[in-house]
């Protein structure tokens, strides 16, 4: 429904250009300044086959830098309604606390989360029953005319599921605008060292979590069955797509009220206000503050397993004429450089000192083959390691 | 200065003369000698002789000479001997004023037959022979001066006079025109037939008709028992007396009614608007104590109700989706609408079903005398009506259509998602009137509109409203007379999507109504008006349903099972004048509501919030079967007491109930709400309104100027728990709450009706809030406190303004300002599931910008020739004179793992528009 409102939307603002009106959208910056609210966020979920990992931090106000302080020293326990406990001890990482070893939970078993802050305070979710995640059935892409479509299909024969719940992981190679072999370490202004780079800072990997909420439910189809959802779509330019991408997604069965949560917060998030949209809500997760009970925690834990798959996609499968844009290295076209030159009084050495300004690339020789300087461009034109990581991930063939 | 009196200011100036025949005293000798001299001298030399005036228009004579040699001769013998030669007449009245004319005399008494009565045929058209006025009149049966008689009895006591008053042009009936007696201070108006009934003494006596469109006149009349006198009126062409918000003058005072507007479709015309279009909601937009969450929407919230709280009725049938385009236009052709009425407190006890307001529009009748038609041609839609007698004086019939043609537009565009889709609306309304006799008329209306749109050819969605009604007057006496009215009304709306094979579908919604009401007014004497009646609704809701599309849809059918329920209702009202001072209205409305069968209806756990996990029960209604009932009394009283001729103090009580309601979780009315009966698990609204005003007019009455307070209370109207889902929801009841609303507010209105400058000033302060308190935390909204509902704009003003330059030249500036709505806001924001999400405050917590516009109009009229074969008129617009961008929605949205702002503006600058109407 929502999507039909916003195409007449723009059908209605199409229509109003037509007659000479300009519909214009600006920022509105309300100036929201209420009490601190830096209320408990709860995140992740009961892992009923693996490891079970949940983060604790809190919300800032909007305005603030989007940093997002952690909840550390808190004592974390998964529980089940029969009384098990399993501890999940902080990690290094202050404000993640994961489980030592992977969980087993029993099945047909209620668990929840309970939380002890460092401040005192006891925080639990709702009880819920563990639900068992199918398997996926289909995860591929599809080429179409102007880029690549993404689909999962899943289906559960017991009819047990109807809610499904999708997170996804990219990872794609990419090379930065040019390729540089030399680097100079450091000395004076008159003279300085450089040598041949041996670290790859050309090739190198990004990886990006999906940040949409993506959930579907079957329940108003006859069968408890997903076919061919459209999990992503990667338009043919997309510089994910210049050699070798990789996508791994993560399916998750909900409860009920676990899809409700989602959908408020997808509801919330992603397109609110508009006259034609529901109203936003404040969304109440299924986590509650022992303490105080008025106090609002936001989050909700689910108990549920997870089954995920990857997908390589190469290049080479893909149509020829599908040009990606290399994303962030567009206006890196042209190289400069300098050549050493005392007698004219050209110091490369001192131009080359700010290593974050100038990264070398080429060098200059001369006929004789002694080199005389070096092409060069800017860090972020050179350094792919300021878009990703120039270590291999380890599932990358 | 003396000499500027026209012919026709002379022949009003001779209807009021009193009579002094053979009292004449003997006239006065002058002398006089002028050889070809100018007019102007002898009238010098006779008025430096003789206490006599001469009256004349200068233009008249102006190249007359004359030629007079006279010693101590009487005078009219000296002006026949000057006159002789020239085409001027004179006369003498007992005033000693002269009156010279040019080819006819005027005739200074009365003849003397004028005052023996003469058979009562209101209609005779037989020359006048008091008129002065020659040949020019239209006015061939207004006879202004003539004595009618009316009845045969010569008893005294009292008798009723009643009849219609009519256009004499088109033979429609003319509404709200005032029939008064000034010398008794007794008087009546106008029904929606153009129906009067007057109780005098016998006797004779003056009656006068006033009101808006038609020339005021009057009927001398000498009423010796019961009888009828029909009124034809003339239509008021050069339109110099127009004024902005029909009301008789005194009305705002004197009449009983508090919290009611009448715009008739002139003033309408003048407004101002974003297309050019006329715009019947827009209009009733600009009152006081009518709000709506935004522009471009047509959802009315009147006194702070919600916009599901509003009776519309087009001839008495109901409109349940009354916009096209999303809400930027309203569905009804101007050109067919004669006047609509805006019921806002003290809500006559014949109409109910809704809380808030009525808003009764009605079409005009259709010319009885001769073929013609109107129309229009604005930037988005062209229109056209055609009207004409299809009897003569009996039946005539209009047929007005309206259609957009955005589709033709669409198709030219380059994009080619936008030549794919296509978007188009359209509204056709007819209507017939055929006179049997004097006693029985029948009226007949349909009306039907549509809106369609396909976006680039994957999605398909339709709305359409049918409405068809019949009404059956018949006048039993001159004190009862009854209206029969059937009427049928449908809505519904389906939603086609296509873009994926496996989830083709098609989502269909359906309300239909069936109306059946007989409604009688009983005129006993001059101190009571009754009104009675009684009226049955029968709803039939297709809630929904869910259809695969093609083969390889996976979509299960799911439909959900329709919904019946029969609304009756009783009702008396009693109108009294106590003394002239004091006139109370009193009336009581009984309603009934059955929700019935076949039908399966959920119990839950009572006491806690309805679940799914609380449902215990389910039980099954066989067809008929009565599965809840609801009813109780509405009490109607109005009362007005007049401290002085001018001044008055008005009080009304109504309650209402309310059996249908509409779900939308969105802010704005669209067109995907839906309309829900009243069952077993959703109770009734009812709704309670006091309200207390003091009117006061100024300057003989050109002046108005009118406070109004009230304060609502309401109870089980509709809100929504977080996130509800409404759209094929087998259960509604479990994410819908019963709320308690209230409402207060001041509103304070300035107008002047006539003159060069004229319209409105009109500031309103109000609140209007919501509690949702019940039971359980899950079902409260912010904590169970009162909160602002969606459309609490405290500060309101808006002034329309009128200026005529000339007969055809004419503009209108409008200027409106109101708090901006209310709006819940994200408060904080925080990480979760890789992405930055928000908090948001408690619902309508903060507001968004405040709302201002001015808008300009300018209408240039053709000439003014009676008879040509087309009226023509531009008007040209400028809608959002400053360009203000004012917020249509504001919205936030996660861009990049951002929390963002955005406001959008749709009329974010200055639009220009031209229309051109036409009439033949």
């Amino acid at each position: 429904m929502r999507t039909l409102w916003i195409l007449m939307q723009r059908w209605l603002i199409g229509i109003l250009l037509l007659l000479g009106v300009n519909s214009c959208v600006e920022p509105y910056a309300p100036e929201v300044t209420t009490a601190a609210n830096n209320y408990l966020v709860v995140s992740g979920f009961i892992n009923g086959n693996g490891s079970t990992a949940i983060r604790l931090s809190r919300s800032v106000q909007l305005a603030a830098p989007a940093t997002f302080p952690a909840e550390a020293r808190a004592i974390v326990t998964v529980e089940s309604l029969r009384g098990q406990r399993y501890p999940l001890p902080e990690t290094d990482t202050a404000g993640l606390y994961r489980s030592v070893r992977r969980l087993a939970l029993p099945p047909n078993e209620q668990y929840r989360l309970h939380i002890r802050t460092a401040g005192g305070r006891e925080y639990a979710s709702d009880y819920t029953l563990l639900k068992h995640t199918p398997a996926l059935d289909r995860f591929e892409g599809q080429i179409q005319a102007n880029g690549l479509q993404i689909y999962v299909s899943a289906h559960d024969e017991q009819a047990q599921t109807r809610y499904y719940r999708w997170e996804y992981e990219e990872t794609w190679a990419f090379t930065s605008a040019h390729w540089s072999r030399w680097r100079f370490s450091k000395g004076t202004p008159q003279r300085r060292t450089y040598f041949p780079r041996k670290e790859d800072i050309y090739h190198c990997w990004r990886t990006e979590p999906s940040t949409t909420v993506i959930t579907t439910s079957t329940v108003r189809l006859s069968q408890d069955a997903v076919r061919d959802y459209r999990l992503l779509f990667i338009p043919a330019f997309s510089g994910r797509l210049q050699s070798l991408y990789s996508l791994r997604v993560r399916q998750y069965a909900l409860s009920a009220e676990e899809f409700d949560y989602w959908e408020a917060v997808k509801k919330n998030t992603e397109n609110i206000g508009t006259l034609f949209d529901p109203l936003p809500s404040q969304v109440q997760g299924n986590v509650h503050s022992l303490t105080d009970p008025d106090e609002p925690v936001l989050g909700f834990v689910g108990a549920t397993t997870e089954v995920s798959q990857r997908l390589f996609i190469n290049r080479h499968s893909l149509p020829p004429d599908w040009h990606s844009r290399n994303e962030g290295y567009e206006t890196c076209t042209e190289t400069s450089s300098i050549t050493h030159d005392s007698i004219r009084g050209l110091n490369m050495y001192e131009e080359f000192a700010d290593t974050t300004y100038r990264v070398p690339i080429n060098e200059i020789r001369t006929r004789t083959g002694d080199i005389i300087g070096f092409s060069y461009q800017s860090t972020a034109c050179v350094d792919c390691r300021l878009r990703g990581t120039n270590k291999k991930p380890s599932f990358w063939p | 200065m003396k000499h500027l009196f026209s012919f026709l200011f002379l022949g009003w100036v001779l209807g009021m003369a009193t009579p002094t025949r053979g009292q004449q005293p003997e006239p006065q000798r002058v002398s006089v000698s002028l050889q070809q001299a100018h007019f102007a001298e002898l009238v010098r030399e006779i008025e430096a002789q003789v206490p006599y005036r001469f009256f004349f228009n200068p233009a008249a004579v102006d190249s007359v000479v004359v030629t007079v040699r006279a010693q101590q001769q009487p005078l009219p013998e000296v002006l026949r001997q000057a006159l002789q030669n020239t085409p001027l007449r004179f006369a003498i009245d007992a005033q000693n004023r002269i009156y010279v004319t040019r080819g006819v005399t005027i005739q200074t008494e009365l003849p003397d037959s004028f005052f023996q009565p003469e058979p009562a045929n209101a209609l005779a058209s037989s020359p006048d022979p008091a008129d002065p006025v020659p040949a020019t009149s239209r006015a061939g049966s207004t006879s202004a001066f003539k004595l009618y008689e009316i009845g045969t009895g010569s008893a005294t006591g009292k008798a009723t006079l009643a009849g219609h008053v009519r256009e004499a042009k088109t033979g429609e009936p003319v509404v709200g025109a005032t029939v008064y007696v000034e010398a008794l201070n007794a008087g009546t108006s106008t029904d929606q037939f153009g129906f009067f009934s007057l109780t005098l003494p016998v006797g004779r006596h003056e009656v006068k008709i006033r009101g808006i469109g038609f020339k005021n006149t009057r009927r001398q009349v000498l009423l010796r028992g019961d009888g009828k006198l029909d009124i034809e009126t003339e239509e008021d062409i050069t339109t110099l007396r127009e004024v902005v918000i029909e009301a008789e003058k005194d009305r705002n005072v004197a009449s009983l009614q508090m919290g009611v507007e009448r715009l008739d479709v002139k003033t309408m015309r003048q407004v101002p608007t974003a297309f050019g279009e006329t715009d019947v909601l827009r209009v009733v937009l600009t009152l006081p104590g009518v709000k709506s969450v935004g522009e471009g929407n047509t959802g009315l919230n009147v006194r702070g109700g919600a916009t599901d709280q509003n009776l519309i009725l087009f001839n008495d049938a109901t409109i349940y989706n009354p916009s096209h385009l999303f809400g930027f236009f309203s569905a009804f052709n101007p050109d067919v609408i004669k006047s609509v009425e805006l019921y806002k407190s003290a809500i006559p006890a014949k109409y109910g079903g809704r809380l808030s307001s009525v808003l009764d529009i009605t079409t005009r009748d259709g010319n009885k005398k001769k073929f013609s038609g109107s129309g229009g041609i604005g930037p988005l839609t062209s229109r056209l009506t055609l009207e004409g007698p299809l009897v003569k004086d009996k039946s005539s019939f209009l047929v007005g259509g309206r259609s957009s043609y955005s589709d033709w537009i669409l198709h030219l565009l380059p994009n080619e998602s936008f030549r794919q889709s296509s978007a188009s609306f359209y509204d056709v309304s007819a209507h017939l009137s055929h006179e049997f006799n004097e006693k029985n008329t029948v009226y007949a209306t349909g009306y039907l509109s549509t809106d369609k749109f396909r976006l680039a050819s994957d999605t398909a969605y339709k709305y359409l409203n049918q409405n068809a009604s019949l009404k059956w007057r018949h006048t039993f006496n001159n004190k009862l007379y009854g209206v029969l009215t059937g009427a049928l009304s449908r809505y519904q709306y389906d939603i086609t999507s296509q873009r994926d094979a496996s989830v083709a579908s098609e989502l269909t919604y359906q309300i239909k109504q069936y109306n059946a009401q007989a409604d009688f007014s009983y005129l006993p004497n001059a101190k009571h008006t009754v009104d009675f009646g009684v009226s049955s609704v029968l709803y039939h809701v297709s809630p929904g349903g869910l259809t695969p599309v093609g083969s390889e849809s996976l979509i299960k059918t799911d439909v959900l099972p329709r919904e019946q329920g029969l609304e009756s209702a009783l009702y008396l009202s009693d109108r009294i004048d106590v003394s002239p001072r004091l006139s109370v209205a009193v009336g009581l409305r009984y309603s009934l509501y059955n929700a019935l069968g076949p039908r399966e209806v959920y119990r839950y756990v009572p006491g806690q919030s309805k679940t799914l996990n609380t449902l215990t029960d389910t039980v099954a209604y066989g067809p008929g079967r009565v599965l809840a009932t609801y009813h109780g009394p509405e009490y109607r009283f109005s009362a007005r007491y007049s401290l002085t001729a001018v001044s008055s103090v008005k009080a009304s009580f109504n309650r209402t109930r309310q059996y249908i309601h509409m779900l939308s979780n969105t802010t704005a009315m669209s067109p995907t709400d839906i309309w829900k009966l009243s069952d077993a698990n959703v109770r009734p609204q009812v709704g309670d309104q006091y309200s207390v005003g003091y009117y006061h007019n100024f300057r003989a009455n050109t002046i108005e100027a009118s406070v109004e307070t009230y304060y609502k209370s309401t109870k089980d109207f509709v809100d929504y728990k977080g996130g509800a889902t409404l759209i094929l929801n087998r259960h509604i009841e479990t994410d819908i709450v019963n709320a308690v609303g209230k409402a207060y507010g001041v509103e304070v209105m300035l107008r002047k009706l006539t003159g060069k400058i004229n319209g409105w000033v009109s500031y309103t302060y109000s609140r209007s809030l919501v509690q949702v308190n019940q039971g359980t935390p899950a079902d409260q909204v912010n904590g169970g406190e009162y909160y602002p509902s969606n459309f609490d704009k405290p500060h309101d003003f808006t002034l329309i303004g009128n200026y005529r330059f000339s007969r055809r030249i004419s503009s209108s500036l409008n200027f409106t300002y109101s708090t901006g709505r209310p709006i819940t806001l994200p408060l904080a924001k925080y990480y979760m599931g890789s992405a930055t999400r928000v908090y948001y405050s408690e619902r309508n917590a903060y507001r968004v910008p405040d709302y201002y516009r001015a808008d300009f109009a300018l209408n240039l009229e053709g000439n003014h020739k009676v008879k040509k074969l087309a009226h023509g008129s531009w008007t040209f617009g400028v809608y959002n004179l400053t360009g203000r961008k004012n917020p249509y929605s504001v919205y936030f949205k996660s861009v990049g793992g951002q929390i963002r702002g955005y406001q959008l503006s749709i009329f974010g600058q200055p639009i220009p528009t031209v229309t051109y109407n036409f009439k033949f």
